[in-house]
């Protein structure tokens, strides 16, 4: 038993392959869109215990943000990176869950009896964290030339001083680097836990995953909280009005 | 791009991930993020009211307490002003009415001792005149034996200028 590196396709609605993260993405985002309509349905000045604790979020998240930027552009970039970690931190917790890895079916392929599990770690399909990198990057682009002006934006990546257009050009370059890092890390330490944790359980299936068990916990979240952060660094970054000289 | 290939990563499954980021997000910002953040901020504004309120009361009351000191202390100058006033008066009223009394006890003195003196007088007057009679008698009584008619007169009008004199 062994987890390889893409998605195992389940089966496919039209031309559309579902694979087993589709399925745990879904599931990760039907959890936390119930979890917002019944905090949503009873609001009130005086908290409940859910919204208690989607206030401590929020408000930790948001003020965050604030520190980094200002109020008003932490009223823009706030949904975006606080969805980012949500979505990251929950999908990560709800990867460790048991029925992860375990539960599925074998299948002929090339000759050989593949083992297919029906739930696979959100985060541990490159197509996942490829998406969210996209996003990421794209909405920063975005928030950037809506807040400085297409010239502006311009101006960080074209000039006619050559040593400004070589720095430009090495902008460029970094904006792309950008995508790959912030896919691939996110992948490799998901995909890392879920390999070892698969492997100990391959070892000796009792108490002797656990410690690593509570080591993912930590990479689960330290990973959600890393992609937010820079997501959120890269967007104060781009939307700085930088002294034009 | 055959890495790409290798882990699996395929344009429709991306374009379905980013589709579901994309639900997400409105779900999480319509139902989450907008009812709490509104509270927060309604939270935040009430506790503003109210404690700006509640320095405002503080700021109130310390007013009040001035003024009621200034009052009371007003009020006590006053006081002691016309207690010292009223103590002033009644000294000099105790004054005149002293010195009417005295005057009027003066006045009666003397007034008494008039009456006495015009009395004395009076009583004197009469007690002269009786001796006068009494001796006049007696002598008449005494002399009419001795002497003669002329010496006689004379004799009593002496001793009666004696008796005045």
């Amino acid at each position: 038993m062994e987890v390889t590196l893409y998605a195992e396709k389940l089966f496919s609605i039209g031309t559309l392959p579902v694979t087993n993260t589709l399925i745990t993405t879904l599931i990760t985002t039907l959890i936390l869109a119930t979890f917002a309509i019944v905090v949503s349905k009873n609001v009130s000045l005086i908290p409940g215990k859910l919204q208690s604790l989607s206030e401590i979020v929020i408000e930790t998240i948001f003020s965050t943000i604030e520190n980094l930027s200002d109020k008003k552009r932490a009223l823009r970039f706030f949904p975006i990176v606080a969805t980012f970690f949500l979505f990251i931190f929950t999908a990560n917790y709800l990867g460790l869950l048991p029925g992860f890895n375990t539960i599925g079916m074998f299948e002929h392929h090339e000759g050989e009896n593949i083992f297919v599990p029906i739930f696979r770690s959100v985060n541990s399909d490159l197509n996942v964290t490829l998406a969210l990198a996209l996003i990421s990057v794209g909405v920063t682009h975005f928030y950037s030339i809506t807040s400085l002006g297409i010239i502006d934006y311009l101006k960080r990546y074209f000039s006619l001083n050559p040593i400004n257009l070589f720095v430009g050009f090495l902008e460029i370059i970094a904006e792309i680097t950008k995508i790959l890092s912030l896919s691939f890390r996110l992948f490799g330490n998901v995909f890392a836990g879920e390999t070892l944790l698969v492997t100990m359980s391959a070892l000796f299936a009792f108490v002797l995953p656990l410690p690593f068990m509570f080591l993912e916990m930590i990479v689960g979240f330290v990973q959600a909280a890393i992609f937010m952060m820079l997501t959120l660094v890269f967007m104060v970054i781009l939307t700085e009005k930088h002294a034009t000289n | 791009m055959e890495i790409l290939k290798d882990f699996g990563v395929q344009p429709i499954l991306l374009l379905a991930q980013i589709v579901n980021f994309a639900i997400l997000l409105y779900l999480l910002k319509r139902f989450l993020y907008k009812p709490i953040l509104k509270v927060l901020e309604e939270r935040r504004q009430k506790v503003e009211t109210s404690m700006k309120q509640a320095e405002e009361m503080q700021k109130r009351f310390e007013e009040t307490t001035k003024k009621q000191e200034e009052i009371l202390g007003a009020a006590r100058s006053d006081a002691s002003k016309v207690i010292e006033d009223a103590k002033e008066e009644a000294k000099a009223l105790a004054e005149t009415i002293q010195k009417e009394s005295k005057e009027a006890t003066e006045a009666t003195i003397k007034r008494a001792q008039g009456t006495l003196e015009l009395e004395k007088q009076k009583m004197i007057a009469e007690a002269r005149s009786q001796i006068v009679e009494i001796v006049t008698t007696a002598t008449e009584k005494v002399v009419a034996k001795t002497l003669k008619g002329s010496e006689k007169e004379r004799l009593i009008e002496e001793s009666i200028k004696e008796i005045q004199g």
